[in-house]
């Protein structure tokens, strides 16, 4: 009776659904998984969950819950012989219990800021306050292999999401936060290694390996697309006749658009390696004029680098460093 | 020191949480009040990641976050009345709702009284909808528990007492647009369990105003 009807209406990409998924696969319960396009949400999920809206929500014999945390602890109470997932003492479940919500309601949202930073001295800042979260964090790991303890548990399940997501983030964001490998900022050259640790062990464990969007599909996705944007500050200088250089990374996807509208406009221009060996990121943007040696109008620049700047991801908005020099 | 001792603020709606649920369980406990301003080496030691109130301290060890608190309680204690239901769908339900009167209430209720001309209005609305959704959820039951206090009812009830401070900012009436919700406030504020961990909403309104003149927005 338990098993049936158990359906989980999520993204394939969404964390919080895979906590959901991830429980189910430990408790070993076969659901079916209803795939929800949340930029055109459908009539069922705002059946399901009129509140909040938003996916995991778990259908179980008709009833819906939401809140990936909440079903977590459901799970674990209806199929109460299967896998633990809470701990049996109360003390002990408080304690799990806090450092959820510890995580959720510090180190994603310093984590996400680091996603959406730009390369410089105010990153390093972030860098550094979301490792002293995942240093808080860490004591609830000391001497043991899992936060759980020997295996997996609930805050295992609620964080291990980190295990995929942050070595993205790392190398999108040109940072290190738990490992140094190259991508070091001045400020924050430590790493976290009980954190590593664990990312490494959680992701030897099949079920999470299994649930966790491969990151083959997951890092394209959350790279900046190089869609065609706004570019009406751009034309109004390519109007006027001006070239335009980019310093960019060459081979990334932004040089490479960037040149082929250069190209397409006939303007004349020149992409200078930005020297960062590969790693696909504008970071700055340095406009000259052309003959005459005049200086960029300020704001001129301003609507050049929000016509680069203007994307569907808003890491960009808070992107590059404009260098506005005389022609040479 | 106690066996349980509760790290508190007088006028803290989480705190009261913890209260109401010690009450309710009749559990005996020593009340500390805190002065937040210069805060005890206690709790700087038993609370060190947010060093805030409410703290439960049972046999000397710490219990953080009011709802955590409450369900602690629930469990380390469990006698009648079970805050938390037998069901597990029940108490998904639950904990779901006790979450959105943390998401929701206490922020529209903190711009209440922070914020002006549109903000405020914003916030008004925000307030209004947020009650009609626990006023649908109550559905004309005499607690969210059903016939006896559960963890919704400990969950909302000190904001009870912030209505009249919520309806002075905001220019409405909780009656008008929930009635059901105001009786379950007058049917809590009747227990005895409740009753004495609320402050009396002219004091809170008092303190709000405190609040705006230092923290609100110019």
């Amino acid at each position: 009776m338990a098993e049936e009807g158990v359906k989980v209406v999520g993204m394939w990409a969404s964390p919080f659904v895979a906590r959901v998924e991830m429980a189910l696969r430990l408790k070993g319960v076969t659901y079916e998984y209803l795939r929800e396009d949340l930029a055109n949400k459908s009539e069922m999920l705002l059946r399901y969950n009129p509140v909040t809206k938003k996916v995991p929500v778990l259908v179980h014999g008709g009833k819906p819950m939401a809140e990936s945390a909440v079903i977590v602890e459901y799970i674990d109470e209806v199929w109460k012989d299967g896998y633990p997932i809470m701990p049996a003492d109360p003390y002990e479940r408080a304690q799990a219990r806090f450092w959820a919500r510890y995580a959720d309601e510090k180190c994603n949202p310093a984590i996400y800021v680091v996603y959406t930073s730009a390369i410089g001295e105010g990153q390093a800042k972030l860098v550094h306050e979301a490792q002293e979260c995942l240093k808080t964090l860490q004591k609830a790991l000391e001497g043991k292999k899992f936060f759980g303890g020997d295996a997996v548990g609930y805050l295992d399940i609620v964080v291990g999401w980190y295990a995929r997501w942050v070595p993205i983030i790392e190398e999108l964001s040109a940072t290190s936060i738990v490992t140094l490998g190259g991508f070091s900022t001045s400020v924050t050259d430590q790493e976290l290694p009980m954190i590593k640790a664990w990312f490494d062990r959680i992701l030897a464990i099949d079920v999470v390996r299994e649930t966790l969007p491969p990151r083959d599909k997951l890092l394209p996705l959350c790279k900046p697309d190089s869609d065609w944007v706004n570019l009406g500050g751009f034309w109004s200088l390519v109007a006027v006749g001006w070239i335009v250089s980019v310093m960019a990374c060459v081979g990334s996807s932004n040089a490479v658009w960037v040149t082929a509208m250069m190209t397409w406009a006939g303007v004349h221009g020149v992409v200078l390696d930005g020297g960062w060996g590969g790693r696909s990121r504008v970071s700055s943007l340095s406009l000259t004029t052309g003959e005459g040696g005049t200086p960029l109008d300020v704001r001129a620049a301003t609507l050049v680098v929000g016509a680069v700047a203007h994307r569907r991801r808003p890491r960009l908005e808070c992107c590059p460093v404009v260098a506005v020099a005389r022609a040479a | 020191m106690a066996d349980v001792v509760l790290l508190d603020l007088w006028v803290s709606p989480f705190g009261q949480r913890c209260r109401i649920a010690l009450a309710a369980k009749g559990v005996a406990y020593e009340y500390r009040e805190q002065d937040l301003s210069n805060k005890s080496e206690l709790l700087l030691r038993s609370n060190p990641v947010h060093r805030m109130i409410p703290v439960l301290l049972h046999g000397g060890r710490p219990v953080c976050e009011s709802l955590l608190i409450v369900q602690y309680i629930d469990e380390a204690w469990p006698v009648a009345p079970r805050l938390l239901p037998g069901d597990p769908y029940a108490r998904a339900q639950a904990r779901f709702w006790a979450d959105f009167v943390d998401k929701k209430i206490f922020d529209c209720g903190t711009r209440l009284w922070k914020c002006n001309g549109a903000a405020l209005e914003q916030a008004t609305r925000d307030m209004i909808e947020a009650l009609g959704a626990l006023e649908a959820e109550l559905g004309g039951k005499d607690y969210f528990g059903g016939e006896d206090l559960g963890f919704l009812d400990v969950a909302l009830a000190p904001f009870t007492a912030w209505f009249r401070t919520y309806e002075q900012c905001g220019g409405f009436a909780v009656a008008e647009h929930c009635p059901g919700l105001a009786a379950w406030a007058d049917r809590c504020r009747g227990r005895d369990d409740v009753a004495s961990a609320l402050t009396d909403p002219d004091k809170v309104y008092e303190f709000a105003l405190t609040l705006k003149e230092k923290f609100g927005d110019k």
